[in-house]
């Protein structure tokens, strides 16, 4: 190793100009450049002058060892000359400054041979470890070392050599713990391998601007795979590079476009320096996408920020990206850069960190007949697995205002939406997909979370459209997942009960109940919505609800008790209040009361004989029973007419009714039945009919009047339902029949008509057919229709009817001739 | 659940098969439904016939039953219009006629005017039974009613025709001019198109097993 010393320089020292001390050290260097055989050493170690003497190295025995400007003129001879100086250098012999200055030289002059092959890499290696030992020195020699690294390292325009240092100080860990730097007053400090003041003042002319720009200009060079300039800079960042950053907006624009380009060029990500951080905890290089138009390179770039930036820093940055995917017509969605990053931003996030605009932007883009077609599956899966999936029907938290903020469905409508003047046209694109659209899904959700605040928000006219939109979603949650459907339907459901609230909108009331059929997890609060219409004490009572209440007693029967479910609390709660409603109305309400009570018991019968197959039966006839009672205990006496109580009192008495341990029942309906049949006074006055039924025709028929007219019409007309042929009754009529001619001239009640109808059916019975047993009452009949009838101006019309009638095959021989005997009678 | 057919319940189902034939062709009338609930095209015919009369849920269905039993889909109307021809002579009817320009309106005028006393009784209602037979069978379909329910409805609507009408032929004479009174006067009418037929041409066609279940008239 010591060869090329022992050759060029031992020849070369010359002792005599050298004080003893600085002999002494000299003869240190030559035993350890082990030139100890030469005659120099063996004169001098023999020499007496050095008993006593310490050793000194002095400048001038340093430049006695280390400059030689002969020597460094062939580059083989002057590395190898370098390459030897590892034990001088370890022991502490130090190059002094001109020898460095030279030696600086000599390794720029010698850069490019260094790197050919002629030079072995064991001498590489021996001149890196010197270089290494040189910068890590506290002498003289460090600080220029280090320069001269550093610009060769930073000169690109020779970036061979650049590379060519990086990676041997990368490998040798050269330019990594400190440098020295010698001080006015010889006093030496050391200073780390930072980027700050001191640095860029030590290799910068302290220009930080300059600095930046060959930072810049470095980190997209070198070759792929493989570390470079970067790799080696990376332990030197600080906050302080970080604050210079920070302070220069433009500057990071830069940065940005070097992180970019080295992302091209070299596939790396640089996230380190993209990521700095200032001694503040700010992220300028991120931070800094917030102020500036995007490309897609900043879409990369964002992609790759840290993860504990706080929230604050990206906010903007975040509005950007939804600017960018806006920009163009959304065509950047067909980018490379949002394909493999920009989703990314999008999915690997939560709600809770994007911005409120995320919303506009996703109904924008997806929205059916405005939206970008291509892009909304994507979306509407992107959006909807940020927003809807997992919430359980509640609105997310997100970015607003750099604030967190609790969306509510109100602000939606108001701010976001904005529908208010306009809710059918923004609703009619969305009505017409099904809830399977996640944008519908979103707004049920909206609305559902502003349900209390809707009546402000909306006038009547819009909240009718917005029933109606809902009423849409919910009908289309049949075709669609389960898990969807059990997710929307009940936000739905709910959403509409507290929209109708209104009383007396009942069909409306029934198609929201109604949904109930969809799916059996909103069943229940179906049932209790149109219980609380139909049974509302609140709320006065209507006769058209009361008829709407038995009406659904057949839903509730023959559903045995699976639907109208709340006609059961109707049946145990209601009977006292209907009962007192009717007692309250002055008008006459017996025909109403009579159906009514005739539905009732029609039903009880029916629970009654079936009773046996199904215990839902028997418990809707007890439920009837507790109504019945509280009703008829409570309303008036005089409330219901002849027929009904009649009609009551036999069905009590029934086997089929069994009521014979309701005492309380029984007591309520004898009471009825005593106000007509028990009492004579008969106060109440029931329709014409009704009294003329309870005629019982004993009386002397002396002359025609209007109570036997009545009475003889009545028959007439009800012969085939109570099988009362009554013979008697009517043949005075016909042997008086000029006296009833003339005494129906006075008539201006139509009884002449009616009398002709009625007649007229009489002759189509074929139960008074001749041959049959009430042939008399027949005969009596088609003899009084053709007294009645003749000469009139119907007698041509029921002529011709007859005739009809006659031929149309339907009836009888005897009959179809009796028939137009009668049309020969009218005739003749 | 669903409950065996006995002979009893066909008998009963079979007062809507005319109807049921009309509105699908390929119904099968021996099973609750008519449409076979493993085929999606039928369940899509149903469901396209439900939609078609606004039923929506069991809700719906029960709503629309009602009407039908009540008579309030046709029965009244025609009963109010033959009370009121009654009352008329037949100038009185012609004037009314003539004056009369929609072409519907006139069939609807001639057929009450032909039945105002003979159907004074029964108006149409074993149209609207043969209905509220069919819809319920249709919403069967999309389970909004159970058979159990079936049953129950089935059993007093068959107590209700053969209560009012005395024989198959009457009682189907009634469904024809339901249909006629609801539809307009069907008389065959080859340019139609292909693959619809008139209710009487069901009728026609109409095949029922068994058909002497139906001897069991008037109750």
């Amino acid at each position: 190793m010591s060869a090329i010393f022992k050759e060029k320089i031992v020849p070369k020292l010359k002792l005599e100009s050298l004080t003893p001390s600085e002999v002494k050290a000299l003869l240190q260097v030559l035993e350890l450049m082990d030139t100890t055989d030469t005659d120099l050493y063996k004169n001098a170690v023999n020499s007496s002058k050095l008993n006593g003497v310490t050793t000194e190295f002095t400048k001038n025995t340093a430049q006695h060892v280390y400059f030689h400007p002969k020597v460094f003129a062939s580059e083989q001879e002057g590395l190898e000359l370098v390459g030897s100086w590892h034990p001088l250098l370890q022991k502490g012999f130090f190059p002094d400054e001109k020898s460095t200055t030279k030696l600086v030289e000599f390794l720029n002059f010698s850069l490019s041979y260094l790197q050919t092959d002629a030079v072995s890499e064991d001498l590489k290696t021996q001149i890196f470890q010197v270089l290494k030992m040189l910068v890590q020195s506290e002498s003289e020699a460090s600080l220029p070392i280090v320069r001269f690294l550093v610009d060769r390292i930073f000169d690109i325009r020779d970036v061979l050599s650049s590379d060519f240092l990086i990676q041997f100080c990368i490998r040798y860990q050269i330019l990594n713990e400190t440098y020295a730097v010698v001080n006015s007053d010889k006093t030496i400090t050391k200073f780390p391998f930072k980027i700050n003041n001191d640095f860029v003042q030590h290799f910068f002319d302290n220009d930080w601007r300059k600095f930046i720009t060959q930072f810049h200009r470095i980190l997209p060079v070198g070759r792929v795979y493989v570390t470079g300039a970067y790799d080696l800079m990376l332990p030197w960042f600080t906050t302080d590079l970080a604050a210079y950053y920070y302070d220069n907006l433009e500057i990071i624009f830069e940065a940005h476009k070097a992180i970019k380009e080295r992302l091209i060029f070299g596939d790396v990500k640089s996230l380190e320096l993209l990521n700095l951080k200032t001694a503040e905890g700010f992220y300028p290089l991120i931070a800094a996408l917030g102020p500036k138009v995007w490309d897609a390179g900043d879409t990369l770039l964002f992609n790759n920020r840290d993860k504990d930036i706080p929230q604050e820093q990206l906010d903007v940055c975040y509005l950007r990206f939804i600017d960018w995917l806006t920009a163009d017509g959304g065509s950047n969605f067909y980018t490379e850069a949002f394909k493999d990053y920009g989703k990314l931003i999008f999915t690997e996030n939560t709600a809770e960190a994007l911005p409120l605009q995320c919303i506009p932007f996703w109904f924008n883009t997806c929205h059916p007949e405005t939206g970008i077609k291509n892009q909304t599956e994507t979306y509407n899966t992107i959006f909807s697995d940020l927003l809807i999936e997992e919430r359980q029907g509640k609105l997310p938290m997100m970015r607003f205002d750099h604030k967190d903020f609790q969306m509510t469905g109100e602000f939606l409508i108001k701010n976001v939406f904005q529908t208010k003047d306009n809710l059918k046209g923004f609703l009619h694109g969305f009505t017409k997909e099904s809830i399977k659209n996640p944008l519908n899904q979103f707004l049920v959700r909206t609305f559902y979370d502003a349900r209390e605040q809707l009546f402000n928000l909306y006038n009547a006219e819009q909240q009718e459209i917005l029933q109606l939109y809902l009423l849409e979603m919910a009908y289309s949650t049949r075709d669609v997942r389960d898990d969807i459907r059990k997710q929307n339907l009940p936000l739905i459901t709910k959403t509409l009960i507290t929209l109708c609230v209104e009383p007396g909108n009942y069909s409306r009331v029934n198609e929201i109940g109604a949904l109930k059929s969809i799916d059996a997890c909103v069943t229940k609060i179906c049932n209790t919505f149109a219980g609380g219409h139909y049974i509302n004490e609140a709320r006065p009572l209507e006769l058209n609800i009361i008829q709407a209440w038995f009406n659904y007693l057949g839903d509730f029967y023959y559903s045995s008790r699976q639907e109208a479910v709340w006609v059961s609390d109707l049946l145990t709660t209601q009977g006292i209040r209907t009962a007192t409603y009717f007692n309250d109305r002055e008008d006459d309400l017996s025909y109403f009361l009579d159906k009514a009570i005739t539905r009732i018991i029609t039903f009880h019968r029916k629970c009654k004989l079936k009773a046996s197959k199904n215990v839902a039966f028997g418990k809707i006839s007890s439920e009837i029973e507790v109504y019945l009672t509280d009703f008829l205990g409570t309303l008036k006496k005089d409330k219901l007419n002849v027929n009904t109580s009649k009609y009551l009192s036999d069905y009590s008495q029934s086997s089929i009714a069994d009521f014979s341990n309701q005492t309380e029942l029984m007591t309520a309906i004898e009471a009825f039945y005593n106000v007509h049949f028990k009492e004579e006074a008969t106060t109440e006055t029931p329709t014409a009919i009704d009294n003329s039924q309870t005629i019982t025709i004993e009386m002397e028929v002396t002359e025609i009047n209007q109570k036997y007219v009545d009475a003889v019409l009545h028959n007439l007309e009800h012969y085939g339902e109570n099988g009362n042929y009554d013979t008697e009754l009517i043949q005075p009529i016909d042997e008086k029949i000029e006296e009833f001619k003339t005494w129906l001239l006075d008539d201006e009640t139509g009884i002449q008509v009616r009398m002709g109808q009625a007649l007229y059916m009489t002759l189509l019975d074929t139960n008074l057919a001749p041959g049959t047993e009430q042939e008399t009452y027949g005969n009596l009949c088609r003899s009084l229709f053709v007294h009645l009838v003749k000469g009139t101006q119907m007698a041509a019309s029921y002529g011709m009817g007859l005739q009809a009638m006659a031929k149309s095959g339907a009836y009888s021989e005897d009959l179809t001739t009796a028939l137009l005997q009668v049309v020969d009678d009218l005739n003749a | 659940m669903t409950q065996e057919i006995t002979p009893e319940i066909q008998d009963q189902l079979n007062l809507s098969a005319l109807i049921l034939k009309k509105n699908y062709k390929n119904a099968d009338l021996t099973s609750w439904s008519g449409f076979d609930l493993e085929n999606d095209m039928h369940v899509k015919q149903a469901k396209r016939l439900l939609s078609l009369f606004g039923i929506k849920s069991g809700l719906h269905l029960r709503n629309s039953l009602q009407r039908y039993e009540n008579g309030q889909i046709v029965s009244h109307n025609f009963e109010k219009l033959a009370s009121e021809f009654r009352m008329m002579t037949s100038s009185d009817f012609d004037a009314k006629y003539n004056a009369e320009e929609s072409p519907r309106t006139k069939g609807i005028y001639k057929m009450v005017w032909k039945y105002r006393f003979s159907l004074k009784k029964e108006k149409l209602m074993g149209y609207e039974m043969a209905f509220y037979i069919f819809q319920m069978r249709l919403g069967h379909v999309l389970g909004y009613m159970g058979t159990e329910e079936l049953i129950l409805r089935l059993e007093e609507a068959n107590d209700t025709i053969k209560s009012t009408f005395s024989s198959w032929s009457e009682f189907h004479r009634n469904v024809c001019l339901g249909d006629e009174y609801v539809l307009g006067a069907t008389e065959q009418d080859v340019s139609k198109f292909p693959g619809t037929a008139t209710l009487w041409e069901c009728y026609q066609r109409l095949h029922i097993e068994h058909a002497d279940w139906f001897k069991t008239w008037k109750k």
